[in-house]
């Protein structure tokens, strides 16, 4: 399965069980780049794709095959990284509270970096890894 | 027979009347209280548009009555909204913030205050329309809380101007190598100017540490701006600074802000940012400081002109770490004015209206200074 996650610049994604930040134009980003593969989101999420076409499922990391696309924001992927082909990182160019974090599973390497304008952060860089294990 | 129990259902009734009267009265005087007995916080100003927007709001007494109550039920935390409840770097925490029993810091830039549960009632939760006030200077010249319902309507749209010739209370110039940007102090924005625009507000600015200022409070605001940004929503958004007895120098500022449309769907915090700086011994009677002797001797104070930073710009990234180069980085001289945080071409005509108290020459890369907190000029786009 591929992965997205959005994280600030000390790796934060969640403050109080509330994301640190969001961008419609990531979002169109997201969705362009899992093109025709089914896209699974867990609840949290669920408001961000309104009127979009995608699977709401909270056991979505255990649930998706392999070319499926998965945007996280409040569970780690630690225990699936072995499923996971592609891991996509938002990272939004600020500093945000944080009392839930990022944690970067072994053996991913860099393979690709981008960077964008959201529609509301100046400079939101893309990094995708793939699994080398 | 008939008659005495008529007089008697009409007795009850007076009494129970008077007695909801007087509740009402009681709880009326009460809230009243609360708003305007705290000196060491301020109290708001009188007649202005937005007070007066909150009190006389048009209620029929029964339901003053009913918000009362509403109230009193909402001393208890609410718990979190549809939202998951992890955390896996969980923040301190403190009940409540009050000057006489503050938090110690542990080198953290914030706590967190009553499980991040704000204290707005539940009729300022149900107003969504953008005020913002400032609560009057105290006798010692102190701000007190600053209170905003904050919609895209009120958040700035133009420049930052000057702030510069605002001096609160317990400001001292003074510079330390270690502290980014040098100087100590910055006059920090209780609302951030990202969220709804003000200068050189002396309501608004108090004397904090460039700790307090990036680390602590900027955070939150990038969050909240971020929100408000991308939602159309409003958020309450209270900072109360906390001085200790006659102290010019605040310990540091209580944050607190909820979404209104979604119900804190989206924003709901309570927090505590400490006004320190590691390294630093703070007199906060006075505003003097001294390294702090815990620390290491390698830290020193600066006596050479160098860039100031009185505040961070907070509609742009401040501390990224961009890990792709960006096409603007080499060698260019820049021209940043410190106070408005902004950063030009040597050739740019309004570099050369920058005062020389404000004007730092430097060959700091673009992203070095973004990093920093200033931004490119809007005119010559370096």
């Amino acid at each position: 399965m591929n992965i997205a996650v959005c994280i600030d610049d000390n790796g934060g994604m969640l403050f109080n069980s509330r994301r640190q930040s969001r961008d419609r134009i990531l979002i169109e980003d997201f969705l362009r780049t899992a093109g025709n593969n089914k896209v699974f989101v867990r609840s949290f999420s669920e408001k961000l794709f309104v009127d979009i076409n995608v699977s709401v499922n909270d056991n979505c990391l255990s649930d998706a095959e392999e070319n499926d696309f998965c945007f996280i924001e409040d569970e780690s992927i630690l225990p699936f990284s072995e499923k996971i082909k592609t891991l996509i990182i938002y990272k939004w160019n600020r500093v945000y509270p944080a009392d839930f974090s990022f944690e970067m599973p072994e053996g991913f390497k860099l393979s690709e970096a981008y960077e964008f304008q959201g529609s509301s952060h100046e400079k939101i860089t893309k990094e995708i890894y793939v699994n080398e294990n | 027979m008939k008659i005495k129990l008529k007089k008697k259902n009409t007795l009850t009734i007076i009494i129970v009347a008077v007695l909801i009267l007087i509740g009402a009265i009681a709880s009326t005087s009460s809230e009243d209280t609360e708003e305007t007995t705290k000196p060491a916080f301020g109290s708001f100003e009188e007649g202005t548009a937005e007070i007066s927007e909150e009190n006389t709001t048009e209620k029929s007494f029964l339901s003053g009555i009913l918000n009362n109550k509403e109230d009193n039920t909402e001393k208890k935390p609410e718990s979190s909204k549809n939202t998951t409840n992890k955390t896996n770097k969980p923040a301190s925490t403190v009940d409540k913030i009050s000057s006489s029993s503050l938090p110690v810091y542990k080198n953290s830039p914030y706590v967190v205050v009553n499980n991040n549960e704000p204290a707005f009632t539940s009729s300022q939760k149900s107003g969504k329309k953008s005020f913002e006030t400032y609560a009057n200077l105290d006798s010692l010249g102190r701000c007190g809380v600053a209170y905003a319902c904050i919609g895209k309507d009120i958040m700035p749209t133009g420049e930052r101007g000057e702030i510069g010739q605002v001096k609160p209370t317990g400001w001292k110039t003074a510079k330390y190598d270690f502290v980014d940007g040098r100087y100590l102090y910055n006059r920090c924005h209780l609302i951030g100017w990202q969220l709804t625009g003000e200068n050189a507000n002396n309501r608004n600015l108090i004397t904090g540490t460039r700790y307090m200022n990036v680390q602590g409070m900027l955070p939150f605001e990038n969050m909240v701006d971020d929100y408000i940004e991308e939602t159309r929503n409003h958020v309450l958004y209270k900072v109360t600074p906390v001085f200790k007895g006659n102290e010019l120098v605040a310990r540091g500022v209580q944050i607190e802000a909820y979404s209104v449309e979604d119900d804190g769907d989206g924003i709901c915090f309570n927090v505590y940012c400490f006004n320190v700086q590691p390294g630093v011994r703070i007199d906060y009677k006075t505003g003097e400081s001294a390294l702090d002797g815990k620390e290491t001797t390698t830290k020193k104070p600066v006596t050479t002109k160098k860039p100031t930073t009185t505040r961070v710009v907070t509609t742009k990234p401040v501390t990224q770490k961009p890990s792709l180069p960006s096409s603007a980085v080499g060698n260019t001289s820049y021209i940043v004015n410190t106070n408005s945080l902004k950063f030009h071409l040597p050739s740019c005509s309004s570099a050369d209206d920058i005062s020389a108290e404000n004007r730092w020459e430097t060959k700091d890369s673009r992203d070095s200074l973004i990093s920093k907190g200033y931004s490119p000029c809007g005119r010559c786009k370096p």
